[in-house]
């Protein structure tokens, strides 16, 4: 056996794998072309990490560390990177709806609001359908949006600030750095309607 | 260890020769040769190496008993705080409630059943013991807080009427859009759960008030939701006058100026990228000044177009950084 030609093969077996899982990951990742993102998998914290749990508590051995809990989940590209609306629509999680009465099944409302914004970026567009799976209509209304067309004029500056949408957007849901999964609306497509 | 590569051959064998290892003959009784050497010390070094591990792994697991020991003494003591310190078995012991207070009793029954089984050497009987016994504290305990539950009742109907009454007028904006058939007979019982609601509150009645008003809740959801069913509703963006659109455009301003913030606080800390940031931070503020003095004297339309070029500034040094945003 040539041991020379044994090293050099695992060398350049181990670089190809650490180029290769660089550029799977880059991949996933639909936004590649912010190079300088933190991949997925160092930002999901352990519970030694995360700053809420105490690191010295035995209970820390019994819980479930969040990588493992989400592994078979969808990938998302931001917040905790897991696709919670997707991994409920393809039957990976099945949340109780009400905690008490648990056969209580939710009452997705399918209509949309669109929300045109100034300059060159997209129109905003607010899917009920995908936020009543998840939240009854009492979660918002009135507390937070008034339920009437034309009524709930906001910013960004005070989404960021977290209100209006920024009360779960940033905090429990994917943040505001994710621009297109809500200005999803091309200017053009509100252009063509419009004539 | 020493490079042999480009060493003479004799001087080679003279290294070897220094290394005093446990020669293996070759298969035809041979001399044993340098690759049989390294596959002996390889050999002894692995089984070395599994012989420590061996022994580390003794005498480092700790014992089932003394793990089962120290979590038991916790849970044991959190019980016991819970039976003395806590809050809500004072509220037990002072308040009328006979059931709860029956219920505490045999909660601490339980617990001197669990302290009998440790020292029989029973830790499975034990923990089943310890749990009944805070099941029985939690029920004990729910039992008591007459006046925290009443509050919880009021505060959840005051609520709940809140709800209904802003989902009960957006109701009334539909139904007039849509016109659908059976908007008496909704409005109708709506207006029979209100009133029910009413008077188990004048009663003193709180639940039987709030499933009245959940009652009213649900039925009007289930009328805008398949009222509503497939629609898009589109808010334009259509001011009323320049000035609302000039402060439309400060807004739009101080989001991308907190965008900075949010986008670039990274690489701001890592690739002194600071300098080029402030330098068009400066320029975007002079813009807003100017624009604010176009403002005041109530030239909008310049203090707009200002405003819309300060914006376009900050879009630009965060594509600039590497972060693209939309649009």
């Amino acid at each position: 056996m040539n041991y020379r030609r044994l090293c050099m093969g695992l060398a350049s077996a181990l670089t190809f794998a650490s180029l290769w899982s660089t550029y799977a990951s880059a991949a996933d990742n639909p936004n590649t072309f912010n190079r300088l993102f933190v991949p997925p998998e160092k930002r999901i914290d352990t519970l030694k990490q995360d700053g809420i749990h105490d690191p010295a508590s035995p209970a820390l051995k019994v819980l479930q560390e969040p990588g493992d809990a989400f592994k078979p989940l969808p990938k998302s590209a931001s917040g905790n990177y897991v696709n919670w609306v997707e991994a409920l629509a393809k039957g990976k999680i099945n949340p109780l709806y009400h905690h008490l009465q648990t056969d209580t099944q939710a009452m997705p409302m399918d209509l949309k609001i669109v929300m045109e914004v100034k300059g060159s970026m997209p129109d905003v567009i607010f899917p009920h359908s995908r936020h009543t799976e998840w939240l009854d209509c009492a979660i918002c209304h009135p507390a937070i949006f008034t339920p009437k067309q034309g009524a709930n004029r906001m910013s960004m500056a005070e989404i960021m600030l977290g209100q209006k949408c920024g009360v779960c957007h940033g905090s429990v849901a994917f943040p505001v750095t994710e621009c297109r999964l809500c200005h999803a609306k091309n200017k053009k497509q509100t252009a063509r309607r419009k004539k | 260890m020493q490079k042999t590569r480009n060493r003479p051959q004799e001087e080679r064998s003279n290294l070897h020769q220094n290394i005093d290892l446990p020669q293996k003959p070759g298969p035809d009784n041979s001399p044993p040769t340098g690759r049989t050497r390294l596959f002996s010390t390889l050999q002894t070094t692995v089984i070395f190496n599994l012989a420590s591990l061996i022994v580390c792994l003794a005498f480092t697991t700790e014992p089932q008993a003394d793990a089962n020991r120290t979590g038991y003494g916790q849970n044991i003591r959190l019980t016991e705080q819970l039976f003395s310190n806590s809050v809500a078995s004072r509220q037990i012991d002072e308040g009328n409630n006979t059931e709860a207070k029956q219920l505490k009793a045999q909660a601490l029954e339980l617990l001197e059943q669990a302290r009998a089984a440790e020292a029989a050497g029973d830790p499975s009987r034990r923990d089943e013991l310890l749990r009944e016994s805070k099941q029985k504290m939690f029920s004990a305990m729910r039992l008591s807080g007459d006046k925290v539950v009443a509050d919880k009742q009021q505060q959840d109907l005051r609520q709940r009427l809140d709800n209904v009454k802003a989902m009960r007028e957006a109701w009334q904006r539909v139904a007039a859009e849509k016109k659908p058939a059976d908007a008496e007979q909704i409005n109708t019982q709506v207006e029979h759960e209100l009133d029910s609601s009413q008077r188990e509150q004048g009663r003193g009645n709180y639940q039987a008030a709030l499933d009245h008003v959940n009652n009213a809740y649900v039925t009007l959801k289930l009328a805008i939701v398949s009222l509503r069913h497939g629609d898009t509703l589109t808010t334009s963006l259509a001011f009323a006058s320049k000035e609302e659109e000039y402060r439309y455009e400060l807004d739009r301003n101080d989001t991308h100026k907190m965008l900075v913030n949010v986008l670039l606080k990274e690489k701001l800390e890592r690739s002194g990228m600071s300098r080029m940031v402030s330098m068009v931070m400066d320029k975007v503020d002079k813009l807003r000044d100017e624009a604010n003095q176009r403002a005041s004297e109530g030239n909008y339309k310049a203090a707009i177009e200002l405003m819309e070029e300060a914006t376009a500034q900050v879009v630009r040094l965060i594509r600039a950084a590497g972060i693209y945003i939309p649009g």
